[in-house]
């Protein structure tokens, strides 16, 4: 948004304006119905983001693997093995091979998120409710923090499966948590219409100011 | 009437929305915009930042996130370019860091900040988390060049940036989840951090901030026009605030209208 501006080439950007602009129309085109214009915008789009991430992928191997390995580091070899092993499914006699790549990258990738999860995600999470203060707060503040403090015990509660419990008391804790939960739904699915709501003014944006008013000098 | 509204809902609802949204593109109606607590706490952590700190800007989005997640990017730069900070900025999705490089970049005015010197664009780190966490632990074992292809030795700001431990603040913009920051930078090193977010992650990213283990966010359009207000940049996603107050009051009686038509059709029924 706002970003582009004609340059001194102004007839090259109002072409690529203009384009853009179209595409926006053909993907928009798809509440009217399924049509060949959605479609060839919807691939276009798929084919250009794929050929951004082959490219950029290929230049990292080259970066960050080749160009090392050629200056001498031959530490390097064995990721570029370990990872030139992914292509070996289109060999049906090597195809096994993949699937010791592909445990590399999800074994490391889950190492690597699991060593500090439980500090930073459930250990920091639970210190910062129960460390939530009660007194010498403003009132809004008070409300919130006894809000969060009541609240969050009565939603774990809440997904106690294990075992029945035919006390009132009890289920009146997990009706709470209940409640609670779908209150927080209802935020999020308020922040997703707000977030889709934001991208729909962007396109719009672009049609209006950038690629009309400012194709026409206006 | 009733049986044609019922047919013709979506185009209604179409037809509004698209004129709540273009007219105050057209005729801005200036609303007024109250800056939040978060986003005031966020730009107050870059402003007290000392003279010569480090800044990691990491950005991971995807062109769909675009609307949200690049006046965010750009809000933060433009700022911390006013700041006598050094910049490293650094992207582990190819999307985010082309259109960091061609949309966000050159509408940055850098001022006497040189590259090399006081900023560096590092480019795309493969790896996701992985390559995250090689990054905090050792960025010149993990990215030998920047974007362009300079060696880490030409350039002198990166012999004050070799890990996690002389990064003074972390900035990360994402799409969906903030973990991998928190849990690769701000748990192991207590790198200090700044979020950037759609608005749809609200939910899951505030508790990062309430806890402590981030200093500030700033959510969504909304977010990046009040650090616009903030910054005294007069941006174009200030005017955009018009169209989408516009646009969810029309959400809002949209959502009154179906549970009345709902309620109202359910007794047609029942009679």
């Amino acid at each position: 948004m706002g970003v582009e501006k004609l340059g001194s080439d102004k007839m090259v950007d109002v072409v690529s304006l203009t384009i853009v602009g179209l595409v926006m129309i053909m993907i928009y085109s798809y509440m009217v119905k399924d049509n060949l214009f959605y479609r060839f915008a919807e691939n276009t789009l798929t084919a250009i983001a794929i050929g951004y991430t082959a490219a950029y992928g290929v230049n990292s191997i080259l970066r960050l693997g080749i160009t090392p390995l050629i200056s001498g580091n031959l530490v390097y070899l064995i990721p570029v093995i370990i990872g030139s092993f992914v292509f070996s499914r289109y060999i049906s006699k090597y195809s096994y091979l993949n699937r010791w790549s592909l445990s590399m990258v999800v074994g490391i990738g889950s190492g690597v998120a699991m060593r500090t999860m439980i500090d930073a995600q459930i250990v920091k999470q639970i210190l910062a409710v129960i460390q939530l203060p009660l007194y010498n707060v403003s009132a809004p503040t008070f409300i919130g923090n006894l809000l969060t403090l009541t609240s969050v015990p009565c939603v774990l509660f809440y997904f106690f499966f294990t075992r029945e419990f035919k006390h009132p008391i009890m289920n009146s804790f997990r009706m709470y948590g209940r409640y609670i939960l779908m209150v927080a739904f209802g935020a999020v699915f308020a922040a997703y219409i707000t977030t889709r709501l934001s991208m729909l003014e962007d396109n719009f944006y672009f049609i209006i100011i950038t690629w009309i008013k400012a194709s026409l000098g206006l | 009437m009733y049986s044609n509204f019922v047919k013709y809902w979506r185009q209604i609802l179409w037809i509004v929305l698209a004129i709540s949204i273009a007219f105050p593109l057209i005729y801005p109606l200036g609303l007024p915009i109250q800056v939040s607590t978060s986003t005031k706490k966020t730009y107050d952590t870059i402003q007290n930042l000392p003279k010569d700190s480090i800044v990691v800007l990491y950005v991971e989005y995807q062109s769909g996130n675009w609307p949200e997640c690049g006046p965010i990017e750009t809000s933060y730069l433009y700022h911390l370019a006013q700041r006598p900070v050094r910049i490293a900025i650094v992207s582990s999705n190819t999307e985010a860091a082309e259109l960091t490089r061609t949309r966000v970049l050159p509408v940055i005015n850098w001022g006497d900040k040189k590259y090399g010197i006081d900023w560096v664009y590092l480019g795309y780190l493969p790896g996701q988390e992985t390559g995250m966490k090689s990054f905090a632990d050792d960025v010149w074992g993990t990215l030998h060049t920047d974007f362009y292809g300079a060696s880490f030795e030409s350039l002198p700001m990166m012999a004050d940036l070799k890990s996690a431990k002389d990064i003074n603040l972390l900035v990360y913009i994402n799409s969906l989840y903030a973990d991998p920051a928190i849990r690769q930078f701000n748990t192991p090193f207590g790198t200090k951090i700044l979020l950037g977010t759609q608005i749809g992650n609200t939910i899951t990213q505030s508790p990062y901030l309430a806890s402590g283990q981030a200093a500030g966010i700033v959510l969504g359009l909304r977010g990046a026009a009040e650090y616009d207000i903030l910054i005294g940049l007069k941006a174009d996603v200030v005017i955009a605030m018009d169209s989408l107050t516009l646009s969810h009051i029309v959400a809002i009686a949209a959502i009154v209208v179906g549970n009345i038509t709902f309620y109202y059709g359910g007794r047609k029924t029942r009679k």
